[in-house]
């Protein structure tokens, strides 16, 4: 097992954020690093999410695969947001949106402390 | 943030009136006093959290207790899932926050029996089960966890539960599989840790699965009385044991999810009682009324996981232990009083590694960070009387570095009782901590608690009259026949000596093992054990970064020897030895210049006796158990026909 990386900064507590799809619209939400995220569909569609390149949802880089509302799949598993040395203390904000583009985007806003 | 993260809960029912107001009603109903009433003490770093979550220098609140009526305990067990507030001190101060958590909503099962939690917001253990030796337990179970309030679990491709990056790089299960992975958050059953009952069938049972949104599972035994005299003098019968009275607990024990469900705070106490109770009683008139029962706990949402290789797990990082789901919550005493407290260490990662000892309030400010001083202050004086809720033998109670010791230790899953004096001064005192364990690993929570103490004691009024005295070397209870280990008795000979090796495996997910084996519900990770016999093992410590605190079901043990090879002295251990059910397994030690590791080691010995049937041994830092460092263990009756292997979690 290794030893604690220098540098970095001490994390809060981390926490599971559940971000609600309604009515085709996601919220933004604004988290702290190494909080995770947990989409729960609430729509009889199913949706995917992808993060955004270049101002749309890019279909390489899905973040989550969403069956409807009331099935197994219709919530997703936890994705974490891990700051890194190296990368800016400065919140940075994650543009996604729902595959195929054009419909919902949202934002996540991860920073040091919320 | 999301609009759906605060309030929101399985039953729809949930209200979160503030903390204050619910001590203000508990109080009004236990003790007939209202808030106003009383003395509010505060905590020494005090902050203005929001309304609903603990407040560090709240009254102490006991956990609501359910005890046995007409010789039975009946209690019906519903897990459930709700939004909680949590009170934590970690890496970034004070923080109050809203996290979903698994939890245990109880009731008695008789008519107009009693319910637990009274306030749903609150983090913190199941109710406090009470009973005597001699009991009927019956629990019954319920798993009604909705999979559709919680992430989805099971969803990587073997099986396991994925957790991804930004990046959607996968950072969870890497190589780990099934069934020693993190995997199904939402399916539970029940352990009854330090119980000695049949292992099988309706009894301390944790090969079954109480699968959500409604299955259910029957706990039905009886706790072994003490065995008759003869015990002791027929050799030609087989040796039985009783049951220990004394401190023990209750949890989840589902592997791949063990973890996660005592994060989330999924345990509680199971305060058996007996002779040894009574004893005291008649020593110190009064103790029982003022026991207190101390679950410590480190409430938290998610498992962190650093990825590898080899993945890191860190639980829920570093936060400061509640009571009771409290943070620093003050008891009160009257000077030169004796209570009885218990302690439950039922957090489930090294973290919580901690010794313990009360200091004066300018003491500990003084010395906060760095050893504690030589001068304690303005504090109580303690006498340690059981451990893992089995009494310590007259022997051990006036050993100046046991029962006497003014610190003592607790690893993940122990218990440990002592017998508080306060000073026959009005005053106040903190029990304070310092870290046993080495620097957690990569990427989890780095050690920066501010606030290191338990809880507040706050003494006054007048003295208690007439006075409270300890029991003496001469009046302190014997040990009783069945808990001593004669050794010219023949049934006691141990015939077999065991070495278990606590690593990794030596595959690509370098996971958690024990002999370098991930717990595969095989032979290669069995035990196969004579009924009615008596063993000794070497279990053997290969991390150098972690203790790993042995737990086996069933039988408890007694601990021989142990060897820190990290320690500049090592503690000689003499008989009559402590019996324990967990033990801390010493960190190894890494020689830098030629890679030589010394194991850190523990020698114990336990006879095997009273209950064929399959249970298991394993590591009690939970992650570590879920990921593999766990094996099963199979006690067979030569006189009868081979125990069939039961299938895990049928």
């Amino acid at each position: 097992m290794g030893k604690p990386k220098k540098g970095g900064f001490p994390p809060s507590e981390p926490i599971v954020n559940y971000i609600a799809i309604k009515n085709g619209a996601i919220d933004n939400v604004t988290i702290a690093w190494g909080d995770s995220v947990v989409w729960t569909n609430q729509d009889p569609e199913p949706y995917k999410l992808a993060q955004f390149t270049s101002g749309q949802p890019d279909p390489t880089k899905i973040w989550a695969d969403l069956g409807p509302v009331n099935t197994d799949s219709a919530n997703s598993a936890e994705m974490v947001f891990v700051w890194s040395p190296g990368m800016s203390k400065d919140p940075i904000v994650y543009e996604y949106g729902m595959l195929p583009p054009g419909t919902a985007k949202a934002t996540i806003t991860a920073q040091i402390k919320v | 943030m999301n609009s759906e993260s605060n309030a929101l809960n399985e039953d729809n029912a949930g209200y979160a009136p503030s903390r204050r107001r619910f001590i203000a009603s508990a109080l009004t109903t236990a003790l007939g006093v209202s808030i106003a009433d009383m003395v509010q003490p505060r905590g020494l770093w005090a902050q203005a959290p929001p309304s609903n979550c603990s407040q560090a220098g709240d009254p102490f609140v006991p956990v609501r207790e359910f005890r046995s009526k007409n010789k039975k305990l009946a209690v019906n067990m519903t897990v459930k899932g709700t939004t909680k507030t949590v009170a934590t001190i970690a890496g970034q101060g004070y923080q109050c926050k809203s996290m979903r958590l698994r939890y245990y909503a109880a009731q008695e099962a008789v008519p107009g029996g009693a319910k637990w939690p009274e306030n749903l917001a609150l983090p913190g253990p199941g109710p406090t089960l009470r009973m005597r030796v001699g009991d009927e337990v019956e629990i019954n179970l319920v798993n009604a966890l909705q999979a559709s309030f919680f992430g989805r679990t099971n969803s990587a491709p073997n099986g396991c539960n994925l957790k991804t990056n930004q990046n959607s790089q996968v950072i969870y299960p890497g190589n780990d599989n099934l069934p020693s992975c993190f995997h199904e958050d939402n399916v539970t059953n029940l352990h009854y840790h330090g119980t000695h009952v049949t292992p099988d069938g309706h009894g301390d049972n944790v090969m079954v699965d109480v699968k959500p949104p409604d299955g259910s599972y029957q706990t039905l035994f009886t706790l072994p009385l003490p065995p008759p005299a003869a015990n002791s003098t027929d050799f030609a019968q087989p040796f039985m044991m009783g049951q220990a009275p004394g401190t023990h607990w209750y949890h989840a024990h589902k592997h791949g999810s063990v973890a996660l469900q005592l994060l989330n705070g999924m345990a509680g106490a199971f305060i058996i009682q007996g002779e040894f109770d009574d004893q005291l009683e008649a020593l110190i008139p009064g103790l029982a009324e003022t026991e207190k029962v101390l679950v410590i706990q480190q409430i938290g949402e998610t498992i962190t996981i650093q990825p590898g290789p080899p993945i890191n797990t860190c639980a829920g990082g570093d936060p400061l232990p509640l009571v009771n789901g409290q943070l620093q919550p003050t008891i009160e005493m009257k000077p030169g009083e004796i209570q009885r407290w218990r302690f439950i260490n039922a957090t489930m990662q090294q973290t919580s590694y901690l010794t313990y000892r009360f200091l004066g309030v300018d003491e500990y400010t003084a010395s906060k960070g760095g050893s504690f001083p030589s001068n304690a202050g303005y504090a109580p004086v303690i006498r340690q009387i059981a451990y893992d809720g089995v009494q310590l033998a007259p022997e051990r109670y006036n050993d100046p570095d046991c029962g006497q010791a003014q610190e003592f230790t607790m690893a993940p899953a122990n218990r440990i009782d002592i017998l508080v004096q306060a000073p026959t001064t009005p005053g106040k005192s903190v029990l304070a901590f310092q870290y046993l364990h080495g620097a957690p690993p990569a990427g989890c929570q780095p050690r920066t608690l501010v606030d290191l103490f338990l809880l507040n004691l706050n003494v006054s009024g007048s003295p208690v009259s007439p006075a409270m005295n300890f029991p003496t070397a001469a009046n302190y209870p014997a040990m009783p026949g069945w808990l001593q280990w004669n050794e010219s008795d023949p049934r006691n000979k141990t015939l077999k000596c065991r070495t278990l090796k606590f690593n990794n495996t030596a595959d690509a997910s370098a996971r958690p093992a024990i002999d370098g084996l991930a717990y595969d519900h095989k032979p290669d990770t069995t035990q196969y054990i004579n009924l009615n016999t008596a063993e000794e093992w070497l279990l053997q410590n290969y991390w150098d970064s972690s203790i790993h605190p042995f737990h086996i079901h069933v039988n408890p043990f007694q601990v021989l020897e142990i060897f820190d090879p990290n320690a500049s002295t090592q503690v000689t251990l003499q008989a009559p030895y402590n019996w324990r059910d967990t033990i801390a397994i010493p960190a190894s030690k890494t020689d830098l210049a030629t890679g030589k590791i010394t194991p850190g080691y523990v020698r114990i010995r336990s006879r095997f006796v009273d209950f064929p049937g399959t249970f298991v041994l394993h590591c009690h830092i939970l992650d570590h158990e879920d990921r593999g460092m766990m094996q099963e263990v199979q006690i067979l009756d030569p006189k009868s026909k081979v125990v069939p292997m039961l299938p895990m979690h049928e």
